[in-house]
């Protein structure tokens, strides 16, 4: 049995990265907060922490399977049904909570909810209708190989629809950053917008540039990703010499105001 | 034998000598014929002289040749004067040019021309008057050749009779009368041009219809049988009828029906005359309606009439004015009306009609005066009257007075009282002008002197007054100069105080005790506490807003650290609350182990132990058991204020009888008469309730050991609305002067070898009632036992009081959840 080495890589940092995942949304989950509409945007923003560190875990899965040289079809197209199915879970929670944060709008959650599950209608479609007929064992991950991949407008909406409502959200979610004085509300905006906007839009820009089958990029992908989770926490878990000079406040902090 | 020939003898032309030749023809046979002729002729003459009717008979050449004795009387001409003269000197001038080419024409043809079908014509008398005749033209021949005879009809009496008839029929069509006739079946056979505007059908519409079908005539005040039946025995009827028009709608007529008989007597139809009284009904109706209008108009005005002979000094009243001036009889004389007088009136009235009586005045006068009545009573009357003079000059006299009078009693009672009312309102205003000045000044100096904010504002947010403190804090020296101005002229933050108060005028609903920041023209920031209200007029209509702001700053800022305070506090509760929990909890664990392993060693090694080591050991067993006992009522008291309570029904009698049935059970040698009141319900925590009992019942079931006939009793009473629960029972009761220190926790009354607890059990039920919004305090005497009361409030007030909704914005949001 021969393992590829990039696709243990990647693995194990799947799996290093969904454990930090997991642990941003168990810190944030610990947050007090008052009042329940509050609660349930908040919830949501965890939701999204989770469902990252879920789909980031079993994508980290799918490549040691691959590492190994295992490539049961069936087990993969399944796999990627429940992945998009989490990542349609988590996106929805990381979107409502930036839409509730601007509007005080609870009830977009139900429309958020309505267009995720037509989005993973449409995603389930879009595998289905391409006819997965294996998987192909690539240098850094496992994707599906399909017979007749659909491409086109129906491509472009897929992936605007994946990335496009979140990088809006973040950039607005900064435009909050000009209209608070305190100094901690600021530097989670700012941390927190920029993370959340690199992020989505790396994948975007290395699908344009041609990166995406790089050896290099997906370093840097990843890296990006694992950095931005990590800022995000930074950014509500703020080093102590932060809190010093700045007098930041991290989320234990205020949960002992409260 | 003779007999006649006829000679003809004729010269042959050319022949010299002149030659004749001659023919005989026997004409015997014709001349028979001539002679029988001539006989008929002669027969016919005498026939024509003869017949009853004029005859002439007139030639080809328009000639009379023949004519009757008859026809000579006729035109008034001897047979001389007619014979052999043109038969046009018996037609009028204007005529004549049209007769000779009638009779041509007639002879022509040789037909006949009967009796009434040729046209009636007019001869010509002699002594030149005109004769209506009816000409029949008959042709024939005779040995003279062809005539016309013509046998004429003097027509005089017929033509008039036919102009009279004629001129009825134009009178029956003229009349602005319907006129219908009838036969004997109501079929109709007659109906004029009246009849068609007035019932809107033609003639050729109904002639031979029924009447009945068409007018579907309806008589007033009678019946159709009753209506032919006099028609029947007296030949004619009248009466008033509702007839319909052809568009349906109904015609008011006065109807005139004669019947017509045969010369059998038998009745051959009807004729009736129809007359329109929609409008002579409508004036009636006016009239009435005028009158009774009249009648009303007095009825109303409640008017009585009255006349004053001035001749004889007697006064007729009708009966109002009868009762008006309150006499029985309807005559009365003058005197007794003048008695009738109120005394303060009677010279005035005198005046009056001494004026109105003089010869030089138009009569006319109205007054008002009192009369008494009989009974005593003084009424009120209202007087219009015009006297009538007779003669002119200094012959003029008065004669008769007539008058209207009214009472109007009520009326002047009435204006008596707006009087009196008016006086009182006069008192009134001018006390509460006397008022509102006062009220006024006190306001002056509660506005000036008053450490509030006081504000009085205009519909457009301008101040209309302030106090003093306001316009000081608006760093004005005087309230006047804030007249006319708004915040807008003062704060940054106008805008939101503006749009509240449009808001309270808008819906009339008042801000009470709203905290708010407020950044004074000088910049220094204060917290008020603000209540505006709607500023109404005397109508009730909201003209501006009122508004009272007082400096809470101080308040505000005790308040907060009060709630820093309470929150430390809070936080230290709970972390005792969870200490004490813990190690409470953790206690148990190393006690039940210090217990099991006594047991333990007494069970394998107690043998090996002298009774004093044993008896240590028990008393180490019942101090661990003591001690988990205390432990397990701190656990309860820590429960009864972590868990969430609920609110549900409860019946406490239930529970108190199964705690009580319980009790026996598990203390069989202990004897209680319990008394528990039925129905006992409240709504509150099933549970914490059950607790409650059971500490209060268990106390009394403790606390009466050693009565021997104990007794607890557990009902409720009312008292000051509300409902009481007690706990009552013998036993061995308490110092009241121990009473406040009841319900604290390790607190005991009685040494543990008395009676046997921990001290936790009522600092519980004071936590559970509390938690339920209740009270709880006891009553008792040494040794006569003690009573435990408690409340339990119902479900509303027990309700956390519902926080305020906080406001969702932006700010609150990016603090919440950024």
């Amino acid at each position: 049995m021969t393992i590829q080495p990039t696709l243990l890589f990647s693995a194990l940092f799947a799996m290093l990265a969904a454990g930090i995942y997991a642990y941003i949304g168990w810190r944030l989950s610990k947050r007090i907060i008052s009042s329940s509409r509050a609660q349930l945007a908040w919830g949501s923003f965890t939701v999204w922490w989770y469902g990252l560190a879920a789909t980031t875990l079993i994508g980290g899965f799918l490549s040691l399977l691959g590492a190994i040289g295992f490539t049961s079809l069936p087990l993969f197209v399944t796999a990627t049904y429940i992945n998009l199915l989490i990542l349609c879970l988590a996106l929805c929670g990381l979107l409502y909570y930036l839409i509730y944060l601007f509007t005080g709008n609870s009830r977009s959650l139900i429309l958020l909810a309505i267009f995720y599950l037509i989005y993973y209608v449409l995603l389930v479609y879009y595998i289905t209708a391409s006819t997965p007929s294996g998987v192909k064992i690539d240098r850094w991950n496992t994707p599906l190989v399909y017979h007749s991949q659909l491409t086109g407008t129906f491509f472009v909406v897929i992936w605007v629809c994946l990335l496009l409502p979140q990088i809006i959200g973040g950039l607005a979610y900064f435009t909050l950053y000009f209209r608070v004085s305190d100094m901690t509300q600021k530097y989670r905006i700012l941390l927190v917008s920029w993370s959340i906007i690199i992020w989505f839009l790396s994948p975007g820009a290395a699908l344009v540039g041609g990166l995406a089958q790089k050896d290099w990029w997906q370093l840097v992908s990843r890296l990006i990703g694992l950095a931005a989770a990590l800022t995000i926490l930074m950014a509500y878990l703020p080093p102590r010499w932060l809190k010093q000079r700045y007098g930041i406040l991290s989320l234990n902090d205020e949960n002992q105001q409260t | 034998t003779e007999f006649p020939v006829e000679l003809t003898i004729n010269r042959i032309l050319g022949e010299e000598p002149p030659i004749f030749t001659g023919f005989i023809r026997d004409i015997t046979q014709r001349k028979l014929t001539e002679e029988a002729l001539l006989a008929s002729e002669e027969h016919f003459r005498l026939v024509v002289e003869a017949a009853p009717n004029a005859m002439i008979a007139i030639n080809g050449d328009g000639k009379i040749n023949l004519t009757n004795a008859r026809a000579q009387e006729l035109f008034g001409y001897s047979a001389e004067e007619l014979l052999g003269h043109p038969v046009e000197m018996l037609v009028p001038e204007r005529f004549r040019s049209g007769n000779p080419s009638d009779s041509q024409n007639f002879l022509a043809q040789l037909t006949s021309r009967p009796m009434g079908d040729g046209r009636d014509i007019l001869g010509l008398h002699k002594d030149g008057h005109e004769i209506p005749i009816e000409i029949g033209l008959s042709p024939y021949e005779s040995s003279e050749g062809q005539f016309t005879l013509a046998l004429i009809v003097d027509i005089t009496e017929r033509s008039q009779a036919q102009e009279k008839i004629a001129y009825q029929a134009y009178l029956l069509e003229s009349v602005n009368d319907a006129v219908i006739g009838s036969d004997e079946n109501s079929l109709i056979r007659f109906w004029n041009q009246a009849a068609e505007r007035l019932f809107g059908w033609k003639a050729e519409e109904v002639l031979g219809h029924s009447g009945r079908e068409i007018l579907r005539s309806e008589y007033i005040n009678t019946d159709r049988e009753t209506v032919l039946k006099t028609l029947a025995e007296h030949g004619r009827w009248k009466g008033e009828a509702t007839l319909h028009h052809k568009d349906g709608s109904q015609v008011i007529i006065e109807v005139s029906s004669i019947t017509l008989r045969g010369a059998n007597g038998l009745i051959t139809g009807y004729v009736s005359v129809n007359r329109d009284i929609a409008e002579r009904k409508q004036a009636e109706a006016d009239l009435y309606k005028s009158e009774e209008l009249l009648r009303l108009g007095y009825d109303t005005a409640k008017l009585g009439i009255w006349q004053n002979d001035l001749v004889t000094g007697m006064v007729r009243f009708d009966e109002r004015a009868r009762a008006q001036y309150g006499f029985d009889a309807d005559n009365v004389t003058l005197a007794d009306v003048i008695a009738r007088i109120h005394p303060d009136d009677a010279d005035r009235l005198g005046q009056e009609i001494a004026t109105a009586t003089d010869p030089a005045s138009d009569g006319r006068y109205g007054t008002e005066y009192r009369v008494i009545h009989p009974d005593g009573s003084v009424h009120w009357l209202a007087v219009q009257a015009h006297v009538y003079f007779q003669g002119e000059g200094t012959s003029r006299r008065p004669i008769t007075g007539f008058g209207t009078s009214q009472d109007i009693t009520e009326r002047k009672n009435a204006e008596e009282e707006i009087r009196a009312l008016n006086e009182e309102l006069n008192e009134r205003v001018v006390k509460r002008t006397a008022a509102l000045s006062q009220a006024n000044a006190l306001l002056q100096v509660l506005l000036d002197q008053m450490p509030d904010h006081i504000y009085f504002k205009d519909a457009q947010s301008r101040f209309i007054r302030n106090s003093r403190s306001q316009a000081k804090a608006l760093g004005l020296n005087d309230p006047l100069e804030a007249v006319g101005k708004s915040d807008f002229d003062f704060f940054t933050h106008a805008q939101i105080s503006f749009d509240k108060e449009q808001e309270i005028i808008r819906s009339g609903k008042s801000l009470v005790d709203v905290e708010e920041q407020v950044v004074w023209p000088d910049e220094h920031e204060t917290w008020v506490s603000t209540t505006k209200v709607p500023l109404l007029d005397q109508a009730g209509q909201i003209i501006g807003t009122f508004g009272i702001s007082r400096d809470i700053t101080e308040r505000k800022h005790s308040e907060e650290a009060l709630q820093k305070a309470k929150l430390e506090l809070e936080a230290a509760n709970k972390e005792l609350e969870a200490f004490s929990y813990s190690v409470s909890h953790d206690l148990r664990s190393p006690l039940r182990s210090v217990d099991g392993f006594s047991q333990a060693l007494l069970e394998d090694y107690g043998h090996l132990l002298p009774p004093e080591g044993r008896d240590f050991l028990e008393r180490v067993r019942s101090s661990a058991q003591r001690m988990a006992l205390l432990i397990d009522d701190l656990l309860n008291l820590s429960r009864v204020t972590r868990v969430p309570i609920k609110s549900v029904p409860v019946d406490l009698t239930r529970i108190a009888e199964n705690i009580a049935a319980e009790l026996r059970r598990t203390h069989p040698e202990h004897s209680v008469k319990f008394s528990i009141a039925p129905n006992l319900n409240v709504r509150g925590d099933p549970q914490l309730l059950q607790v409650v009992l059971e500490n209060f019942l268990s106390n009394g079931w403790k606390f009466t050991s050693k009565q021997e006939k104990a007794e607890i009793e557990f009902g409720s009473k009312s008292e000051n609305n509300e409902t009481v629960y007690y706990v009552r029972d013998n036993g061995a009761g308490f110092d009241m002067a121990y009473a406040n220190k009841l319900f604290g926790a390790f607190q005991r009354l009685h040494t543990m070898t008395e009676f046997p607890g921990t001290g936790i059990g009522l600092a519980t039920v004071q936590r559970i009632i509390h938690r339920h919004g209740g009270r709880v305090w006891a009553e008792g005497v040494v040794g006569k036992g003690a009573t435990f009361f408690f409340t339990v409030p119902p479900l509303e007030r027990i309700q956390p009081k519902a926080e305020p909704k906080e406001e969702d914005t932006l700010s609150k949001r990016m603090e919440e959840i950024i």
